[in-house]
This record gives C-alpha cells, sequence and structure tokens, in this order.
C-alpha cells in the first residue's frame, strides 16, 4: 500500500513527466486549450500507457537483454498500442486532437515511461502500477495548465508573450510550486 | 518557394522551436549543457534527414496509411544506429544524455517534418534547414543554460567566483522559463507571437 502511495506520489509529484523531465511538450502545448481537450488529451495517454505497460509485462520474455536494443522493442510496443487506441477513440476524440499526427498516440511521454521503468519492474505487474502513476501526473498536469490558461484568457499578457512563452513560464510556475516536494 | 528559400526558413523565418515550438523536449530535459544541445541538436538533424531520405525512396512505393509505419521503422533504425556508435565512440556522452538520445525517435520535431507534404528535392532542402536551426537554438539553450546555471561555458568555468551561479537555470522548470523567454525575444524581434501552430 506504501509502495503504491510513494509511486503515486513520485509520477504525480517529483518525477512528474511534463514538469520535471520535460516530455510531452507538444501536447502540453496544443492540447490545454480547454479543460475538455486536456481531458481528452490525457485520457489518450492513460490508455496507450497501461496498454504499453501491459504488453511490455506481456511480452517480457522476448525483452532484449541489451538496454540499447530495448529501444526498438519498447517504440513497436507503443506504437502498437498507439494504433489500437487510435481506431477506438478516434470518433470519440472528434476534431480536437488532430488525429493524423503520430505524434500524438506515440509521444515522448509514453515511451520516456517505458524507459524510464526501473530494472527488474518491467518482468512483472509493477511496470502497470508504475505507467498508472506517471501517466495520472501526466494527465493532472495537462488539465491543470488547461485551467490556467482559461484565467490566461482573461489577462492582458503583452504580445511577444502571448501564446507559448507565458505557457512556458506558468508550467515553470507550476513546477516550482511543486519542487519544494522534492526537497 | 525556391531551394535557397526552403532551406532558410528554418533557420529563422520558421524555426523549430522558436516558431513552431516543436522538439521541446530536449530542450528542456537535457540542453543544461552547450554539449548536450551541439551533440543532440546533430544526432535529431542527422536522423531526421535519414529519414526523409527514405521516405523519398519509399514514396511510391508505399500509400500514406503504411507510410507511417515506414517512417517510424526507419526512425528507429538510425536512432537505434546512432545511439550504438554513441555508445562505442562516446560512452560518457551516452550516459549524461540519458533516455534522450533514444527519444529523438518519436522527437516531435521530426514526426511534424516527415509529416509536411513536399517535392523530394525541397523535402532535403527543409530537413536540411530545420536540421541546423533546430542545432543552433538547442545550442544556444545549452550554453545560456550551462553560463547561468552553473557559470560555464562548454565545460571551462568562466565565473571563477565572481558571481554566484543560479543553479535553477539547469533545471527543467528553468529550462521553461529560459526557452519562454527567448521565444517571446523571437516574438518581439519578428513581430509575431499569440498563435501555437498545430
Amino acid at each position: 500500500m506504501n509502495d503504491g502511495l510513494k509511486l503515486l506520489a513520485e509520477g504525480v509529484i517529483t518525477h512528474n513527466l511534463a514538469l520535471f523531465q520535460g516530455l510531452g511538450i507538444y501536447a502540453l502545448l496544443r492540447y490545454t486549450k480547454s479543460i475538455c481537450s486536456a481531458s481528452k488529451a490525457a485520457l489518450v495517454m492513460l490508455a496507450t500507457t497501461l496498454t504499453s505497460c501491459a504488453l511490455v509485462w506481456g511480452a517480457s520474455p522476448l525483452m532484449p537483454a541489451n538496454y540499447s536494443m530495448r529501444l526498438p522493442f519498447y517504440l513497436m510496443v507503443a506504437l502498437a498500442a498507439g494504433l489500437f487506441w487510435r481506431k477506438l477513440l478516434a470518433q470519440m476524440l472528434g476534431k480536437e486532437l488532430s488525429l493524423d499526427l503520430p505524434a500524438v498516440f506515440v509521444n515522448s511521454a509514453l515511451v520516456g515511461v517505458l524507459l524510464t521503468v526501473p530494472e527488474g519492474l518491467a518482468e512483472g505487474p509493477g511496470i502497470v502500477s508504475y505507467g498508472l502513476a506517471y501517466a495520472v501526473g501526466y494527465g493532472l498536469v495537462l488539465i491543470v495548465m488547461a485551467g490556467i490558461r482559461a484565467r490566461l484568457e482573461l489577462v492582458d499578457v503583452p504580445k511577444p508573450f502571448r501564446g507559448v512563452p507565458i505557457l512556458l513560464i506558468s508550467a515553470a510556475l507550476l513546477a516550482l510550486a511543486l519542487m519544494g516536494y522534492r526537497l | 518557394m525556391s531551394l535557397g528559400r526552403t532551406f532558410f526558413k528554418g533557420i529563422w523565418r520558421e524555426n523549430p522551436v522558436l516558431r513552431l515550438a516543436v522538439g521541446l523536449v530536449p530542450v528542456l530535459g537535457i540542453a543544461h549543457l552547450a554539449i548536450n544541445g551541439v551533440y543532440l541538436g546533430l544526432a535529431t538533424a542527422v536522423v531526421l534527414l535519414a529519414a526523409v531520405l527514405v521516405k523519398i525512396l519509399f514514396a511510391n512505393l508505399v500509400s500514406k496509411e503504411v507510410g507511417i509505419f515506414v517512417d517510424f521503422a526507419s526512425l528507429t533504425i538510425f536512432t537505434t544506429l546512432l545511439y550504438r556508435l554513441t555508445g562505442v565512440y562516446q560512452p560518457e556522452l551516452l550516459v549524461q544524455l540519458g533516455i534522450y538520445l533514444p527519444l529523438v525517435a518519436v522527437n516531435g520535431f521530426v514526426l511534424q517534418r516527415l509529416s509536411v507534404d513536399q517535392p523530394p528535392a525541397a523535402r532535403i532542402a527543409d530537413a536540411l534547414g530545420m536540421g541546423l536551426g533546430y542545432t543552433a537554438v538547442l545550442t544556444l539553450v545549452g550554453m545560456i543554460r550551462e553560463f547561468v546555471g552553473l557559470g560555464q561555458f562548454f565545460g571551462r568555468a568562466v565565473l571563477n567566483g565572481s558571481l554566484t551561479p543560479f543553479s535553477l537555470a539547469a533545471t527543467v522548470p528553468g529550462g521553461f522559463v529560459i526557452v519562454g523567454l527567448l521565444i517571446a525575444l523571437y516574438n518581439a524581434l519578428s513581430g509575431t507571437g499569440g498563435e501555437i501552430n498545430e
């Protein structure tokens, strides 16, 4: 129980994929226009991560022992999970997410989760809990950023800072707020 | 658009980081040292160019749906090759870059450039220009973060105790601030800003 909570705290707060590892920034900038689109992007991340982790667990006897050869393995798993969910979620997600872009389904956050799974965890069910914790943390950041972005719409931001710059600076402030838990 | 213009647009007018805001993962995650920026930028540019050449070769042989698999296969092969070569010739750098070198295969910048429909010659010019522009910005961000965060310039101490480094700049949250400020400066100089390119 305590291990599970510790893992969840790591994924959501202290080792958050977007805020402390800089992963999945493509979605952070593009799918946080509204809480609805952020929730959908979070759902895609959760679905693809859990599927990928379950596939890695299931196919662990086939996993190459050499770390450099695990990249093709993880990419194949991520691509399979991404394409599976792309078909299933296409209708539900509508036009808010650009479904033609492979970056929506196979992104650095998803592959980053697989590449950072601690040695020994990948061969057991622990990888699914690991993926769940990190995907939940990433999804929460997307939703919080969508909320911050909605507030920013009401503020007169200087023109050069509009768009990406103010979003990145807001993400930095959010990360700084959570950074206290890392100390 | 002429090939020259296609090449140069990636360096300033449509710079991948400053204008298109793609491929920010290594910029924020690992470019806290200038050498990391140079290496990762060049690695990304080489992988992009190689994947573009494969795409051109297979353009008439595969449909658009199958093209995604060809793109991912070529990105995976070239990234793995680069990873192994780095392990042989620069093992310390490989450890320093961590997961960010393998992640070149799913870099949003590379995936986005591969999805743009262009004639073959324009594709190559675009990949070269965009790769160069990406490497330049990654290096610039690395230099700024290394100087501000560690008081160094390409690994050499330059402040010599005259000023205390601001270590936050070398972390990911510090990277968010520095890249945000750089993009704001770019917007002010080019008169753009406000929109986020899909």
